[in-house]
């Protein structure tokens, strides 16, 4: 989930585990302000109160430990996930703790504006979180809570799938042991309401190998060419994020899967996606397609899939579409560019057995058309 | 974190659980509110919705990347976060090639466009205590929840008709940003194209670490723009706005815009009306060391808001008489076109129309590459993206333009010209044909215009003949090439004596903030 992309970078000053070069450079930004709090002499005086009371004078009654709080927060869950009903007493009051609680959980995991994030409560948080049920609570509990703390749990979530106890992802430990989990993630992409949230986690439990190969082997794969073409743009989007994300991250088991699910997949991806009426499904479909068929670990599907006719006509018509447009899209000039001799010998080397004028027609346009593609076509 | 703030907040989350529908069909576009290279902004109505009245931003998706992601977090962002003083999407889906986003319509329009229109000289301090207490509210929430704006501006402040005060456009144009490998991360590891948009921005707003941004910056820098953001509000422009000085600019700017009474209380020290908790809850804000600013909690307490008044002032103070959106736009429209017919009839104009109209007349040249004069002084600053990029990329491409622009779009308010204006083929030759008064300085402008156009012409035509195999102009493409070379260099080091006259002038404030404090005691 995006919305959490400041904190959610900063993981990786807590632990080892940075997600990549941009990731590196925001929590270097964030790291910033953090390090160099915010309290200046000269001006303190302005203030009627200083934050630093405020926070003790919250903290003064409970000193909780991080194990403390997280025992606390799935007692409230499963309170939670027990009253449906809203008449029974006290819940809302036990709805707050349980709000109050989820932020304290984010705050320890992110840090906040007065501290870094300390690894040794992140760990002893982590342990206590997976130890038990919780998160099987937070995620079926989830509709249940108000936006705010959907928004902190999704966060809190998220943080956790990198979090590593004795150099051990403990979270892909148990989101194997509970892999149906995945399950009512992914069906989120069905309510309006869930997606976003569920679908952040979702992404972030991807993270693990095991669980993409979970993913990708289920049948909600196939629901996949549905969700990244529903109405509501920010829920497609989030859908093709999550999508890209599962057939580009784990090179192997990308590979795997595309061998073992040639078939059916790239009927689909042609079909749905190739082939949509939707331009801009059209657009990510053949960058995605790029992405997987120039992967190196994707050689074999690759030579299995241009060796396709069929494919290659669609393919043809595709970037007919794109290179013959007057105001090319930037990322799709840049992509042709910079595959351009290989697309050119591709397509040279591609011959078919019988005469097909049509086919060799449509062939010559578009290598002419790759042809007098220069790098003055992009900014 | 502060674990009370969610529950101050709780009252505001109930979702008004009204569906838009997504499709455009349901829609009824009623006006154009903005333009921009890559969105347009309309008023529209919502039929099915008792033709409720919406603003939709409708985006060109063909200049994004293709994974969208930037769109796709912004539009999240608008969906997700939730506060009175945000601008939320009703909804967002496809048409075509574009994205529509379905928003609350703000009547008012942006703090930037209600400055121009009828209060160059500023606001009064009450109503500008208001804005800025709202504004604060909106963006310790986004801080709360680890998010930047990065491009706080009058601009960027919408007020709908009742006062109420809403933060905007840390929708897609932050994603531009962002995209753009982001300030921190320096220029040169670009790999994109879009990268170079890392470029851009809002100079004016923008605080030293960003400028300068080996070291990366973080919500801190919000706070500086939120200072600029506040002599912007009292002054009618940000500070800084007449550098490098150009004469005949300057000329005409002073007589519309009094700047010397800005400049007078800035450097002289008769700093006329401003309370010393303004003064100097501004000045913490600027404070040159990024940890020495507040944090937006910290501001919140700042005596400056402790007597804030209600909307309701804003109501009568601000918006009684104030002309609408439309209108506002409308208007613009109308001198745009004045402008390309009747270039001359800048000083015959009404105050912000002839402001306008020079700014399309500049803006003209600007895109047309290398036909345009690189200054970047503008009277206000919907112009500023265009100036920095002028300063920065004179001689780039087209879509690099673009690009650019886009950045600059804003929500639901007329501002959002501007970016067009960067952007308006107008080919400079146009305004010299109908030119028909005799004012030498325009003449002159308007023939260096045509004579730029024409050397452009002229690289394109020999590009066009190296197309075909043709090797005439070859000497000639050198020559050119040479030049933008040299016109690159020349920008660089025009925009590193900008970036130093910037500084300059702060500390310039600084010390005069100081000793006014001083004297007022």
């Amino acid at each position: 989930m995006e919305a959490i992309f400041f904190f959610g970078e900063r993981i990786g000053i807590c632990i080892s585990k940075p997600g990549g070069a941009t990731s590196r450079a925001v929590a270097q930004r964030l790291r910033h302000p953090a390090a160099q709090p915010d309290s200046t002499p000269t001006s303190s005086t302005l203030y009627d109160k200083s934050s630093s009371t405020k926070m003790k004078g919250l903290f003064k009654s409970k000193p909780r430990t991080p194990v403390d709080i997280v025992r606390q927060t799935r007692d409230l869950l499963s309170f939670a996930a027990r009253s449906s009903e809203s008449r029974e007493s006290k819940r809302e009051e036990k709805m707050a703790e349980l709000f109050k609680n989820l932020r304290e959980l984010k705050s320890i995991l992110y840090g906040n504006s007065e501290s870094e994030p300390v690894s040794e409560a992140c760990a002893q948080l982590t342990q206590e979180f997976f130890r038990e049920n919780t998160l099987r609570l937070l995620i079926t509990c989830l509709p249940k809570l108000n936006l705010e703390a959907r928004k902190d749990a999704t966060q809190v979530v998220a943080n956790l799938q990198r979090q590593q106890v004795n150099s051990r992802l403990i979270a892909s430990d148990y989101l194997e042991a509970n892999l149906d989990l995945l399950d009512i993630l992914i069906a989120g992409y069905e309510n309006t309401d869930m997606a976003l949230h569920y679908g952040a986690m979702l992404r972030e439990c991807i993270r693990h190998q095991t669980v993409a190969r979970y993913v990708l082997e289920s049948q909600h794969m196939k629901k996949f060419f549905d969700y990244i073409q529903l109405p509501k743009f920010d829920i497609a989007a989030d859908a093709a994020a999550t999508f890209k994300e599962l057939l580009t991250r784990h090179k192997s088991t990308v590979a795997e899967f595309l061998s073992k699910n040639y078939d059916w997949f790239f009927a689909e991806y042609n079909s749905k996606l190739l082939e949509s009426s939707n331009y801009i499904t059209r657009r990510q479909a053949i960058k995605l397609l790029g992405d997987i068929l120039l992967d190196r670990s994707n050689a074999a599907v690759m030579t299995r899939y241009v060796s396709s006719k069929d494919n290659l006509r669609i393919l043809m018509n595709l970037l007919r579409l794109f290179a013959a447009k007057q105001n090319k899209p930037p990322d799709i000039v840049s992509i042709l560019v910079a595959n351009k001799s290989k697309l050119l010998r591709l397509f040279a080397d591609f011959k078919t057995n019988k005469e097909d004028e049509q086919f060799e027609a449509d062939k010559a346009q578009v290598m002419r058309e790759i042809a007098a593609l220069e790098l003055r076509d992009r900014p | 974190m502060k674990p009370l703030m969610a529950y101050e907040q709780e009252g505001h989350h109930h979702h008004p659980k009204v569906q838009f529908p997504l499709d455009s069909d349901s829609y009824k576009i009623v006006d154009e509110i903005g333009i921009g290279v890559s969105a347009i902004v309309y008023k529209a109505e919502c039929i099915p919705l008792n033709s409720t009245t919406v603003a939709i931003k409708s985006i060109d998706l063909d200049q994004f990347k293709v994974d969208f992601d930037n769109i796709r977090r912004e539009t999240k962002i608008m969906t997700l976060f939730s506060h009175p003083n945000i601008l939320n999407a009703h909804c967002s889906f496809t048409v075509g090639r574009r994205l529509w986003v379905v928003m609350p319509f703000m009547s008012g329009g942006s703090l930037q466009s209600i400055i121009s229109s009828s209060f160059p000289d500023g606001l009064s301090e009450q109503c500008i205590a208001i804005v800025l207490k709202e504004t604060l509210n909106a963006l310790s929430y986004l801080h709360n929840q680890g998010h930047l704006h990065r491009d706080i501006k009058a601009g960027n402040i919408l007020m709908d008709s009742n006062g109420s005060v809403k933060l905007a456009d840390f929708g897609v144009s932050a994603s531009v940003y962002e995209s753009s490998s982001g300030y921190g991360s320096g220029s040169s590891t670009s790999s994109s194209p879009m990268m170079l948009m890392d470029m851009t921005g809002t100079p004016y707003w923008m605080a030293p670490e960003v400028i300068h941004s080996h070291t990366g910056y973080s919500f801190k820098a919000d706070i500086w723009s939120f200072g600029i953001t506040a002599l912007e509000l009292a002054h009618g422009r940000p500070p800084l706005s007449h550098l490098p000085p150009s004469k005949s600019l300057i000329m005409k700017i002073t007589k519309r815009f009094r700047f010397s009474d800005y400049e007078d209380s800035i450097n002289k020290g008769k700093s006329k009306k401003f309370s010393k908790a303004f003064k100097d809850m501004v000045a913490s804000c600027l404070d040159q060391d990024p940890s020495k600013r507040p944090s937006t909690d910290k501001l919140l307490r700042h005596p400056f808001f402790k007597s804030s008044k209600g909307s309701d002032f804003l109501v009568k103070h601000v918006l009684h008489g104030l002309p609408s959106v439309e209108e506002r736009f409308r208007v613009s429209k109308i001198l745009r076109k004045n402008d390309v017919d009747d270039d001359d009839e800048d000083d015959v104009e009404g105050e912000s129309g002839s402001e306008l109209v020079k700014q399309r007349r500049i803006s003209g040249w600007n895109f047309n590459e290398d036909g345009f004069e690189l200054d970047p002084v503008f009277p206000t600053e919907s112009r500023d993206d265009s100036v920095v990029k002028q300063v920065r990329f004179g001689g780039e491409t087209i879509i690099l333009e673009k690009g650019t622009s886009e950045s600059s779009l804003n929500l639901n308010s007329p501002e959002a010209e501007s970016s067009l204006v960067s952007s308006t083929t107008t080919p400079p030759c146009e305004e010299q044909q109908t030119e028909n008064t005799f004012n030498a300085e325009t003449m002159v402008g308007g023939l260096m215009a045509l004579k730029k156009s024409l050397d452009d012409q002229r690289q394109k035509v020999s590009e066009l003949i190296n197309l075909f195999g043709g090797e005439v102009m070859n000497k000639e493409d050198q020559m050119v090439q040479l030049i933008e070379k040299l016109r690159m260099e020349l920008e660089t080091e025009r925009q590193k004596n900008f970036e130093l006259e910037m500084e300059l002038e702060f500390l310039k404030f600084q010390i005069s903030g100081a000793s006014n404090t001083d004297e007022n005691d």
